[in-house]
């Protein structure tokens, strides 16, 4: 589905990517990990075709994604339907005057029908029916997360780019988007630097080093026995859980 | 420096309303042209930049700071129609969900402030740039730029006795004449005026560097 | 049309109405009024006491102002002073009902560029002005407020800068989410 080749990508003079090859096969799961100001949302954006590798080439389903095919409202509209992209701050995807406008503007612009059940659906799904009337501008950042998630989820994308989802995301509404991820048929790339949220959000671990660089790209227990854990200290290889401490003896 | 509802006569805000919506499309259009898509999203965040720049005490020495308006370093570093166009727009959302300023007065705050203080900034840099140099002609223009927007604001307000009053001669709207308000805003806003010229020179020479290194 | 446009043109009405009334048994009633309905409709007395806080400076140098004025040249200030705060408040309180019980944005999506312009403004200058505050908070904690003259002044440098790149960046950021959701695609 999507195949990133050789791509390089700068800002101004300062790198953010470097050699990046990836492929991405259709319904897999993946998770992007790496420190702060390693590339991840840079990547993204190239993914999601909304800046363009300085150096290399991004296919997607075979199509060589860049400026010019872009241009091409026809295919930009269909690319746009497919490929959704949650930004890291939430709050600057919000435009609209309220919640419910805000979710029902993707499937309005791109002529869906059923908006209104659509949009129910999903705000049920993510526990926001209450805030459907009210005005963006006036929630809080957890609640304007997940205003954004419902946004782009209600389009059924056939790519889900999230970029930090959970930063401003409760206990209890991480675990139900980790289970949406994990139930629906769409591929999933999802940016993270905690390990311990991150392993419930994929199959597939691709790490970018300090560098700009893919140093790992493998299954979670592949992860925790390279030497990319020690030698990237950004996580803590141990799992933080409670212990078994025993009050009582069985019976 | 924003003068409040009820001060101004409708003689005098509806037909300027009319003006300032015009030069603001206007604005917005030749923004437009240059930046096409980013055109609103550019906009509002530099509306949001104006509105804190007016918080901002710039520190003198011995402890003492004081608050310029920042119309000047947005016009110098944007571009006098980019300060004008996010200065109306910020002057609209505080008079509508802030409640501060007001919807009678807003288009001669806007005009006065963001219209004449942008141009006036912008220019003035441009000409005393080749006399002076770079970093006095900073200064001057932030300077400039509010003792112009305060003589216009002075000129609005004082031209009210005259255009607006009761058939006995009373006030209707603003009180005082030109004699008055031409003095009475002018030398407190000297003050304002060598706040505004540290901020553009400061924010000129620390900032805008930095800005184009990315 | 929808209730918040209606409200919008109320407003209008209202300013227009109240700017060009000079009877102050009208202004006085109508500042009665619509207090009440704020206060009615179960609107927030904080919020009353805030907007009358911002503009009760202005009021009072001004009422002084005419009543000194008035001394020298011999003419009844009260009629006048009456007449300008009424106005004042009245205005000020329409736009504040306005404010709690209407959706200001939805009331201008007669203009989608406007609508959009208030949201994005205002949710920027939200952070903004957090940030602002935690900027403070900083300078008071790290002692920058007492320090020498070129701390204070590489604080306020590093503090602009941060507003002009979060501006700047933001605003890129901002165009490409609109982008991503498809807002240029149909005009
Ligand atoms: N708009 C931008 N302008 C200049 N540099 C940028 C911009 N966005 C990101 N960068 C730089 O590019 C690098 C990668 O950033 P980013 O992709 O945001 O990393 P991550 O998402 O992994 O934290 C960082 O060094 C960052 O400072
Ligand atoms: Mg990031």
């Amino acid at each position: 589905m999507i195949e990133l080749l050789d791509i390089d990508f700068y800002f101004g003079k300062t790198p953010a990517l470097k050699d990046i090859n990836i492929t991405i096969k259709e319904g897999e799961k993946i998770v992007l990990l790496g420190p702060n100001g390693s590339g991840k949302s840079t990547l993204l954006k190239i993914i999601a075709g909304l800046i363009f590798p300085k150096k290399g080439k991004y296919l997607y389903n075979g199509v060589h994604i860049n400026a010019r095919k872009l241009k091409d409202k026809e295919f930009e509209k269909t690319f746009r339907k497919s490929v959704q992209i949650m930004f890291q701050e939430p709050d600057i995807m919000l435009f609209n005057p309220s919640v419910y406008e805000e979710i029902a503007f993707g499937p309005l612009l791109f002529g869906m029908y059923n908006v209104e059940e659509r949009v129910k659906r999903i705000s049920d799904l993510l526990g926001i029916t209450g805030l459907l009337k009210r005005p963006v501008y006036l929630l809080s950042g957890g609640e304007k997360a997940k205003v954004a998630l419902a946004s782009i989820l209600v389009l059924e994308p056939a790519l889900l780019l999230l970029d930090e989802p959970t930063a401003y995301l409760d206990i209890k509404s991480t675990k139900k988007l980790c289970g949406i991820i994990k139930e629906g048929s769409f591929t999933t790339l999802v940016a993270m630097h905690d390990i311990h949220i991150a392993k419930h959000f994929g199959r597939r671990f691709i790490v970018i080093s300090k560098e700009h660089r893919v140093v790992f790209d493998g299954t979670y227990s592949e992860l925790l026995k390279s030497n990319v854990v020690e030698n990237y200290s950004f996580f803590e290889p141990e799992e933080i859980e409670c212990n078994r401490e025993k009050a009582y003896e069985k019976r | 420096m924003h003068i409040p509802d009820g001060m101004i006569s409708p003689k005098m805000y509806i037909p300027l309303h009319i003006v300032n919506a015009g030069l603001v499309v206007y604005g917005f259009k030749k923004i437009q042209r240059k930046i096409d898509e980013k055109t609103l999203p550019y906009i509002a965040s530099l509306s949001a930049l104006s509105f804190v720049l007016m918080f901002l005490q710039v520190p003198l020495p011995g402890g003492t700071s004081v608050h310029g308006v920042g119309v000047a370093p947005l016009a110098i570093i944007f571009g006098p129609w980019t300060g004008f166009v996010s200065i109306s727009i910020v002057l609209l959302v505080q008079a509508i969900f802030m409640g501060v300023g007001g919807i009678t007065s807003f288009s001669v705050n806007a005009l006065c402030i963001g219209f004449f203080g942008s141009f006036t900034a912008y220019y003035t840099y441009l000409l005393m740039k080749k006399i002076t140099g770079e970093k006095p002609a900073l200064f001057i223009a932030g300077f400039f730029a509010i003792i112009v927007a305060a003589f216009f604001i002075a000129l609005s307000l004082g031209i009210q006795p005259v255009i607006a009053h009761s058939q006995d001669g009373q006030p209707l709207y603003f009180p005082f004449g030109l004699k008055t308000t031409i003095p009475v805003l002018l030398v407190p806003h000297i003050f304002v005026g060598i706040g505004e010229g540290l901020l553009t020179l400061l924010i000129y020479t620390f900032v805008k560097k930095r800005l184009h290194n990315e | 049309m929808n209730k918040d446009r209606l409200m919008l043109l109320i407003l209008f009405f209202e300013i227009l109405l109240l700017s060009f009334v000079n009877n102050t048994v009208f202004l006085a009633l109508y500042l009665f009024l619509i207090i009440l309905l704020f206060l009615v409709k179960g609107g927030e007395v904080n919020g009353l006491i805030l907007t009358i806080k911002r503009v009760i400076a202005f009021s009072f140098v001004l009422s002084i102002a005419f009543y000194l004025h008035s001394l020298f040249t011999g003419e009844n200030p009260y009629r006048y002073i009456l007449l300008f705060n009424l106005r004042l408040f009245d205005m000020v309180f329409s736009v504040l009902f306005f404010r709690d019980f209407a959706n200001p944005v939805r009331a201008f999506s007669f203009s989608k560029t406007l609508s959009y312009m208030f949201t994005l403004t205002y949710s920027q200058i939200q952070l903004f002005l957090k940030v602002h505050s935690e900027f403070n908070m900083v300078m008071r904690s790290r002692m920058v407020k007492s320090g020498s003259y070129k701390e204070r002044l590489l604080f306020f440098a590093k503090m602009t800068e941060y507003f002009f790149k979060k501006a700047l960046r933001r605003a890129e950021n901002t165009a490409m989410a609109m982008k991503s959701r498809g807002f240029f695609l149909y005009d």
